[in-house]
């Protein structure tokens, strides 16, 4: 086990804003709504999707009310110390466990985009982007967090007004009665927007590792969170209302309906807004990986003995890289890892179950010492 | 150290971003694809014909684009697969298509009675292709249409697109892209409508040469001609629609911003309105299957355009009502034969009323898949029609 860092080792370390988070969260969800493929995650009801998510951020909320609760009570403590003390032995384990998460989920994400462009482009295979996202995003990472979330902020202005400029042009395009009312179905079709749309906020996983960087701790940090999930759900209920009001049944046909839509949008005459958005996409992916990959050699750092910590970087570097050249070229190893990295029980249990369970231990330790 | 470290890891990434441009990879030299202006798809003897228009300027450098001649090319080719057929008209130009400008698609007769499905199949899966690309049906052969012989100027394809957006902003023609088309071609209910579109011939005297009249016979020249709408249902062609119940059928689906109306009054005095603005709102009443009735109601803002006014003090009521009641004459008769074509003898529903349905009353969308087609004749609607002068 490594040794545990204490608060006043707090005074060197490395903050960011609140904002700074709140924009790498929402970039990092933004980005999975963006992407959505009904011929990969399966079609959904948009009416049912629109109300599932709406469900799904309250619920979300709600899971993470034992998150809150466990940074109040180790305000500025790093999270493989809250572990160690809560826990004991098993808490390195469980470090182990969001490690390997967070690596699962960088290579997820740069596999996912690099398909996404190799199919889009056209002019490269998927071997050249996966190299080039996990490539640029590791050089992104070893600059560290302030790097990562000054880039995520310049993308998410982009993004916004990127997001403007469409909805201007997208609204003579848009429908109404394109969009599908619920069926008699109606509650299967809830249930499955519910569940993808809580199956893929990753992002809300980072908190535990990151609520020490912010500057203003537990606050911003709640605050930050709270504000990315509101946020984030009324953006993903907009683009699928956006793409179905557009698209219609056509939706369900085409592999990233919202990428579709904006090949089909017009704005003043200019079109093809959706080559405009490809490479900003690709951005915020290199952010994204680089963000759980920082988190990652984080935590592995912290598990490490000093002075065996510079290679750990190296090594993770190695492992995501490997891991995702092999599993992306093979669809059905991404398939298998998508499975893992975008489960609402895994999701649940490590975002909601675990830090409840930590809460648990640290009360019963508290107790048992009161009762000394 | 530490800065000679981060100036070796920026030199390393720097040359990794140089191999991202093109010029120090594979290079796409503009001059080796066929910029696209316009696709026209036929099937003939069992074959695909394609039929591409694309972009050489006749000029450059110091010398000017020649605007007296046609700076497109068109090739053709035909195969057992669209794709195929393409293929075989670019390659043998060393050309590679590139779709990203194509702004019209014309899809021939008999292919478009023999089955759509194919060409909606070809271009999902070529991400290449412009999703807002405008769709036309030709009466004939979509070859006939993007050909040499129809006088449509320096880039045929460009002026096939304006020709339909003057059309499509005077209200007389469907304004159909192809996401929008397939959107009702995968609707299990509703049907689409495209323009309808031929090559006429068009017989002009012979050029005179010296003063000297030609004995040389004219060479016909061909001109677009625009017919109305061509209906597809269950994936073909099947119905066509004249010009003035195309107009209805704008009308009734609420896709008319502005258009001119002109019409005889009973006085036997000509009329020419503008209706500037014009804003159709539909609402749906379901009482059971049998008793569905979409009320209509059209409202217009006008302008007169070419009128003599009968009395001095010019915009009394009394003028201005028979001014309106002769437009709303003119709109309701263009409405019900568009009705009745598509409701009663074809059974299509191209007006999305189906969605419509639906929408107001989403119980019934099991129902719509499975009986909305058979159950088009017994649908009735009640049509107001409200004139505004400006």
């Amino acid at each position: 086990m490594g040794p545990m860092l204490t608060k006043g080792m707090r005074m060197n370390r490395i903050t960011i804003a609140p904002y700074q988070l709140f924009c790498v969260f929402f970039l990092g969800r933004a980005l999975t709504s963006m992407l959505y493929s009904p011929t990969m995650v399966g079609a959904v009801n948009p009416t049912g999707s629109i109300i599932g998510m709406l469900i799904g951020a309250c619920v979300q909320l709600a899971l993470l009310i034992p998150m809150f609760l466990l940074l109040k009570n180790n305000d500025g403590e790093e999270f493989h110390n809250i572990l160690l003390k809560s826990t004991g032995k098993s808490g390195f384990v469980i470090a182990v466990l969001y490690l390997i998460y967070y690596m699962m989920v960088a290579v997820a994400v740069a596999c996912e985009m690099s398909y996404f462009m190799a199919n889009f482009t056209r002019d490269y295979d998927m071997i050249f982007y996966l190299l080039v996202i996990s490539g640029v995003a590791l050089y992104v990472a070893k600059y560290g967090l302030q790097t990562i979330v000054r880039v995520g902020f310049v993308l998410f202005i982009i993004l916004v007004l990127s997001i403007v400029v469409i909805g201007l042009a997208g609204v003579s395009h848009m429908n109404i009665y394109n969009l599908k009312p619920l069926t008699d179905n109606c509650w299967n079709e809830i249930f499955d927007g519910f569940f993808r749309y809580s199956s893929a906020n990753m992002e809300m996983m980072l908190l535990p590792v990151l609520a020490p960087f912010v500057k203003t701790c537990v606050r911003g940090t709640r605050k930050a969170a709270i504000l990315a999930v509101g946020v984030t759900t009324l953006f993903s209920t907009y683009i699928m209302f956006f793409s179905a009001t557009v698209l219609g049944q056509y939706m369900e046909k085409v592999a990233y309906p919202y990428f579709m839509t904006l090949a089909s949008i017009n704005l003043f005459g200019m079109r093809r807004m959706d080559v405009l958005q490809i490479y900003l996409w690709l951005a915020i992916a290199v952010v994204k990986v680089a963000l759980f990959f920082f988190v990652a050699v984080h935590i592995g750092k912290s598990m490490a003995p000093s002075g065996r910590r510079k290679p750990v970087f190296w090594i993770l570097a190695v492992v995501m890289l490997g891991t995702a050249l092999a599993i992306g070229c093979s669809l059905h190893y991404f398939s298998a890892l998508s499975l893992i990295v975008r489960n609402v029980w895994v999701l649940g249990f490590l975002i909601a179950f675990i830090p409840a369970v930590i809460l648990i231990c640290g009360a019963v330790k508290r107790r048992k010492k009161d009762a000394q | 150290m530490r800065n000679k470290s981060k100036t070796t890891a920026l030199f390393l990434a720097l040359i990794l971003v140089l191999f991202s441009f093109t010029g120090c990879a594979q290079a796409n030299t503009i001059n080796r694809k066929a910029i696209v202006h316009a696709i026209g798809l036929d099937w003939e003897d069992g074959k695909y014909v394609a039929t591409l228009e694309y972009f050489t300027p006749k000029g450059g450098g110091e010398q000017p684009i020649d605007l007296t001649n046609s700076n497109s090319d068109i090739v053709k080719g035909e195969g057992i697969t669209i794709g195929n057929a393409i293929d075989s008209a670019t390659y043998p130009e060393g050309k590679i298509p590139f779709y990203a400008q194509s702004s019209v698609m014309v899809i021939g007769r008999e292919l478009a009675e023999t089955g759509m499905d194919k060409v909606v199949d070809f271009i999902n899966f070529d991400i290449d292709f412009q999703v807002n690309t405008e769709v036309f049906i030709a009466d004939g052969k979509a070859s006939e249409i993007i050909s040499g012989d129809v006088d449509l100027g320096v880039l045929p394809g460009e002026t096939i697109e304006r020709i339909h957006e003057v059309y499509t902003t005077k209200g007389m023609m469907l304004d159909v892209e192809y996401y929008q088309f397939v959107n009702y071609f995968y609707n299990s209910f509703l049907a689409a409508g495209i323009p309808l579109i031929d090559a006429s011939v068009k017989n002009e005297d012979g050029q005179k040469k010296d003063g000297s009249s030609s004995e040389k016979e004219a060479e016909p020249q061909k001109t677009l001609e625009y017919l109305g709408t061509q209906v597809v249902k269950g994936k073909k062609a099947t119905g066509q629609l004249s010009l003035d119940q195309t107009r209805g059928v704008l009308f009734l689906s609420d896709a008319v911003d502005s258009t001119n109306v002109d019409t005889v009054l009973p006085n036997g005095e000509p009329l020419a309105v503008n209706i500037v603005l014009s804003e159709t709102i539909v609402k749906p009443v379901y009482n059971g299957s049998d008793d569905i009735i979409f009320n209509i109601r059209i409202n217009n803002v006008i302008n007169l355009r070419e009128y003599r006014p009968q009395s001095l003090q010019f915009k009394n009521k009394e003028e201005l009502k028979k001014i309106g009641d002769a437009v709303s004459k003119v709109i309701r008769q263009e409405c019900e034969s568009a009705w009745n074509a598509l409701m009663n003898e074809q059974q299509a529903d191209i007006l999305g009323y189906g969605n419509r349905l639906r929408s107001a009353y989403p119980g019934l969308t099991d129902w719509l898949e499975k009986n909305w087609e058979n159950h088009l004749p017994d649908v009735k609607y009640d049509l107001t029609i409200d004139n505004r002068f400006e």
